[in-house]
């Protein structure tokens, strides 16, 4: 038992210390789930194919994201929200791409259309029943995080929707999630539920995206303006990182990077005029 | 609550071997339920581990699908609850949905927040119910150039029902287990106690109950020689010494009392409160309750005392002895009432009881019958009495006497001058007869007192008797009854006044029978002891009693009938049982008067018995009868003289005077050288201030041996007048003469053969 456990030690610091060794050939970073499957992890991998190195990215949601950088855990993070007096002084925001706002339900929800103030009630917990909405009779149950870990769409809705509030739990008609991966996969298999989330990811979920005041959020009308709550994603970096990250980052902001994401469906930097 | 030594010994035993059979109980479940457990913990540990390996994929993917199907695999009948958290302890997938936000424990995020944890290392908390182990989630990206990341946590919570289950059931196993082990040790020890420890001890405590119940010596058996063993070897010595030291007190009690009850005077013994606690032999007799009957009862019931003169009852002895700590007497005139009644003077001490602080616990009295001793007592100051008024009576008499002489002389020889059929001779009878009468009280005086000694002769008490009755009985309505003992003894008396003893009790008694009546006159031969008789000395004794049919005394009155002066009789001198009190006590005798009202009254005379035979009594004499010679009276009372010489003269005798001693021994000189003796001298035994009768006569026959001389004298108290003869006298007479007297002691001593009479 003394020595397979000390045959199991061995092995462990074998495999732990095998990464610092290959250190210079990955970058790893974490963060926006709407970023992740919006652009990141294609873009990712087209890096590795051009330059031969390893870009490792998770999601988790920016909070979880800022945080693994600020301790060191990751060389970047991405993030759909700004910069806030929180953050360490050494972190650099870099806009990456664009995203807005999207309004998903479950595929069942007979509603396809829903107006800033119908949010706004929603949140605020004046409706709880999707029949104030002029659906079925269900009970409403949107899905957030906790206030803090809104994250980027929490700062999206007080800035577009909550007139400066945070969006509040509501009693019996809301329930939480880790991040806006995990919400999204709640609407999926949730009839009742109703959450925010980024254009990025939520057009990639088996959900329906609701328009706004009759318009659908699609690239286009994202980039035309006609849907409302454009927003910018970021990707934050330390200031002293790595020449490495340095580099995905530039090639990230690159007119090659931005090509690339327009290709997978997002509004880029370049499809916008600065 | 009483408990017997065993029940507290039992429960003493049973609660030690609860208490160790609690204490192994709980330590051999807290062991069982640690080692059960560690046992689930290594099981959870075992299974977060696995969760935490497999779920890292879905983690990283954030794919709740692929976490779930994770979860699902390692959720087992005792796994409640699988739980996926982001590094930021945000709940990411749960597999009850209800479940995604049970939020962390706050000490597994302290846990894994400190610095220097690694990603091995697993947080695993008890709750009540169950166990939650909290595993970190590592992500392989399984590319070498990409180290493994921290992604997130999973939680486990495993449910220790049925490990509790399995501790209830060890704690009931083991608690049955254990009260029956108590049990048997509890009936183990408890049985080796009692043999060994309770049963020595048992037998000792029913050896003191023995003890208790004074069975002595109550031994118990030694069982071992250890502690218990010596205490019973010691508690039967004790026993023994006990027993011992009881027979000695027994012994000592049973000695003591003997001697109490052996003690000549009466004993009572009571206890501060006054209550009778013994009472000896003699106290019972006195008091007439039994010691028995008597104990615990107050004094006062017992021992009740009352003044002899007023009836008031006297203070109890105790109260006082209590009071003043002192030894007392009781109070003059004490008297007993007892039991039945009947009461008894008494001469009684109380003394304090002390024990050895010297505190009073008791009083002893101590008391004696004083009846015989006061009647004694009585008697003699009657006696002393009786004897001053006698001194005082007698020297009276004396004097009177001597006037009687000459006025009696005087009338005698008046009569003899007047024509006996004038007026004056008449009044001389009177006179006479008056006179004698005076003579008669004068001699009763005279017996009374001093004077009365008697000339004692060998007697038959009977012949006085009969010669009193017969001579006092004369004419009455009594009849007398004579019960007289040809054997009664014979004593030594003067008849005279015996017979005067007798006839002054018969008239006594007559004049309490004035209808008439039976007088029973008995004698006895007695041999008094001493005591017998208050006042006699022990000896033979002929007792006369004289029974009236009378009504009887009076008690008040009866000890005071021989008082002089003490009458009841309207006419009464008060001196005739005087005189016979004063009689029978110079016979060396005593008298006694029994009497109850309506039974009549008997006076007991005791007389010495004589060791002689009775002298015939002389006969009767004759008148007065003439003689002739020369006769010389010597007297200090010139009418006395003159009266005597008349009166010889009228006898026919010459007659010369002397009114001393020294003149008649010179007349007796004178006549005897003159040739004219005389051929009787009368004379006077006292002269006061000069020679009396006897030391003359002495000197007369100094002159003349043949002297014929007779004494003379108003009281017969001296002893030449009883024994006249010793002292050279040829007779007696006694003052106030008669006629008739001279003529007969003149007769006696000069023709003792018997002369001729006066014509």
């Amino acid at each position: 038992m003394k020595r397979s456990s000390t045959a199991l030690v061995f092995l462990l610091c074998v495999l732990f210390s095998a990464p610092q060794v290959g250190a210079q050939a990955s970058i790893t970073g974490s963060g926006c789930s709407v970023s992740v499957p919006g652009y990141l992890s294609d873009l990712a991998k087209a890096y590795e194919k051009e330059t031969g190195i390893k870009v490792l990215v998770l999601g988790g949601g920016s909070i979880r994201g800022l945080s693994d950088l600020a301790e060191g855990r990751m060389d970047f993070a991405a993030s759909c929200q700004s910069r806030s007096l929180d953050d360490p002084a050494d972190f650099e925001y870099v806009t990456a791409s664009w995203d807005a706002l999207v309004f998903i339900v479950h595929k069942s929800n007979p509603i396809d259309s829903i107006t800033p103030k119908q949010v706004r009630d929603i949140y605020e917990g004046r409706i709880n029943n999707w029949k104030q909405l002029g659906g079925r009779d269900l009970n409403l149950i949107s899905v957030i995080s906790t206030p803090r870990g809104m994250g980027g769409i929490g700062e999206a809705l007080e800035k577009y929707i909550l007139s400066g509030k945070r969006p509040q739990q509501q009693k019996n008609s809301t329930m939480q999630a880790s991040s806006v991966a995990i919400w999204e996969q709640l609407i999926e298999e949730m009839p009742e539920g109703f959450a925010t989330t980024g254009f990025g990811s939520g057009r990639k979920r088996n959900v329906k995206l609701l328009k706004v005041n009759g318009v659908a959020p699609t690239r286009e009308s994202i980039i035309s303006g006609k849907y409302p709550y454009r927003r910018p994603l970021f990707i934050v970096v330390k200031r002293q990182a790595r020449p490495q990250v340095r580099q995905f980052v530039d090639f990230i902001v690159s007119p090659k990077g931005q090509r690339l994401i327009s290709s997978y469906g997002m509004p880029s930097l370049a499809d916008l005029p600065k | 609550m009483k408990l017997s030594l065993q029940t507290k010994v039992t429960a003493f035993i049973a609660v030690v071997v609860l208490m160790v059979s609690a204490i192994t109980t709980l330590l051999s479940v807290q062991s069982h339920r640690a080692s059960i457990e560690r046992e689930v913990t290594a099981r959870g540990v075992a299974l977060s581990e696995a969760l935490a390996r497999s779920v890292d994929e879905g983690l990283a993917a954030e794919n709740l699908n692929l976490i779930k199907s994770v979860e699902e695999i390692v959720l087992t009948d005792d796994v409640i609850l699988t739980q996926v958290f982001s590094t930021l302890w945000l709940g990411v997938a749960a597999v009850q949905p209800g479940q995604l936000n049970v939020p962390p424990s706050p000490e597994a995020v302290r846990f894994f927040s400190r610095a220097g944890v690694t990603v091995h290392e697993h947080f695993a908390r008890r709750e009540n119910g169950w166990i939650d182990i909290y595993h970190p989630v590592v992500y392989d990206p399984h590319d070498t150039r990409v180290p493994n990341v921290l992604i997130g946590y999973v939680r486990l919570r495993i449910s220790t029902e049925q490990a509790d289950k399995a501790v209830v059931r060890a704690v009931v196993v083991n608690v049955l287990a254990a009260a029956l082990l108590a049990l048997a040790a509890v009936a183990a020890l408890n049985a080796l106690i009692r043999k060994y420890l309770l049963r020595p001890i048992l037998d000792l405590h029913a050896s003191v109950e023995r003890h208790k119940d004074g069975a002595l010596p109550a031994l118990v058996p030694v069982y071992a020689q250890d502690e218990i063993g010596e205490l019973s070897q010691e508690f039967n010595a004790m026993s023994l010494a006990l027993k011992e030291r009881e027979e000695r007190l027994a012994e000592e009690k049973e000695r003591l009392s003997v001697t109490l009850r052996s003690i000549g005077d009466a004993v009572i013994v009571c206890d501060v409160e006054g209550r009778v606690t013994l009472l000896n032999k003699v106290a019972e007799q006195y008091t007439g309750w039994n010691a028995v009957e008597a104990a615990g009862k107050p004094l006062a019931e017992i021992f009740p005392i009352v003044n002899e003169q007023t009836g008031e009852p006297c203070q109890q002895p105790v109260e006082k002895v209590i009071r003043t700590g002192l030894t007392c007497g009781l109070a003059n005139h004490t008297v007993l009432v007892r039991k039945d009644g009947s009461r008894i003077v008494i001469e009684d001490s109380g003394a304090p009881i002390r024990d050895s602080a010297s505190r009073i616990i008791g009083v002893v009295l101590v008391f004696r019958d004083v009846t015989e001793k006061r009647r004694i007592e009585e008697e003699l100051i009657k006696a002393e009495k009786l004897q001053s008024v006698g001194l005082l009576a007698g020297g009276l008499a004396h004097d009177f006497n001597n006037l009687l002489t000459s006025i009696v002389g005087n009338i005698s020889l008046a009569k003899m001058y007047v024509d006996g059929r004038s007026r004056a001779y008449d009044r001389l009878v009177e006179a006479e007869t008056a006179s004698r009468r005076a003579t008669d009280l004068t001699t009763q005086l005279l017996t009374f007192s001093k004077g009365g000694a008697p000339v004692r002769r060998t007697s038959a008490i009977g012949d006085v008797i009969r010669e009193s009755a017969g001579f006092a009985l004369s004419g009455t309505s009594v009849a007398p009854e004579f019960r007289i003992d040809p054997d009664t003894w014979s004593v030594d008396i003067d008849s005279g006044q015996m017979s005067q003893v007798f006839s002054n009790l018969i008239i006594n008694a007559v004049h309490a029978m004035p209808r008439g009546g039976t007088i029973v006159f008995s004698t006895s031969n007695l041999l008094l002891r001493e005591n017998e008789v208050p006042t006699l000395c022990p000896g033979a004794y002929v007792r006369v009693s004289l029974q009236d049919s009378g009504p009887g005394i009076a008690a008040e009155v009866l000890p005071r009938i021989f008082e002089p002066y003490f009458t009841t009789k309207k006419k009464g001198s008060g001196l005739g049982l005087a005189s016979v009190y004063s009689i029978v006590k110079r016979h060396d005798g005593h008298i006694i008067v029994e009497s109850a009202p309506g039974r009549g009254a008997t006076f007991h005379v005791y007389l010495p018995a004589s060791a002689g035979n009775p002298i015939p009594a002389r006969e009767n004499e004759g008148g007065p009868s003439a003689g002739q010679g020369r006769v010389l009276v010597m007297d200090d009372d010139t009418s006395i003289r003159e009266v005597a010489g008349e009166m010889l003269r009228m006898l026919g005798y010459e007659v010369d005077l002397a009114q001393s001693g020294s003149e008649a021994i010179e007349l007796y000189q004178h006549a005897a050288a003159s040739g004219r003796a005389y051929c009787v001298v009368i004379m006077d035994l006292t002269i006061p201030g000069g020679m009396g009768g006897t030391e003359a006569l002495g000197r007369i026959r100094e002159l003349d041996p043949g002297v014929c001389a007779v004494v003379s004298s108003g009281y017969s108290n001296d002893p030449v007048m009883a024994d006249y003869g010793s002292f050279g006298f040829k007779g007696v007479i006694v003052k106030p003469y008669t006629i008739a007297s001279f003529s007969k002691v003149l007769q006696e001593v000069l023709h003792p053969d018997g002369g001729g009479n006066l014509p």
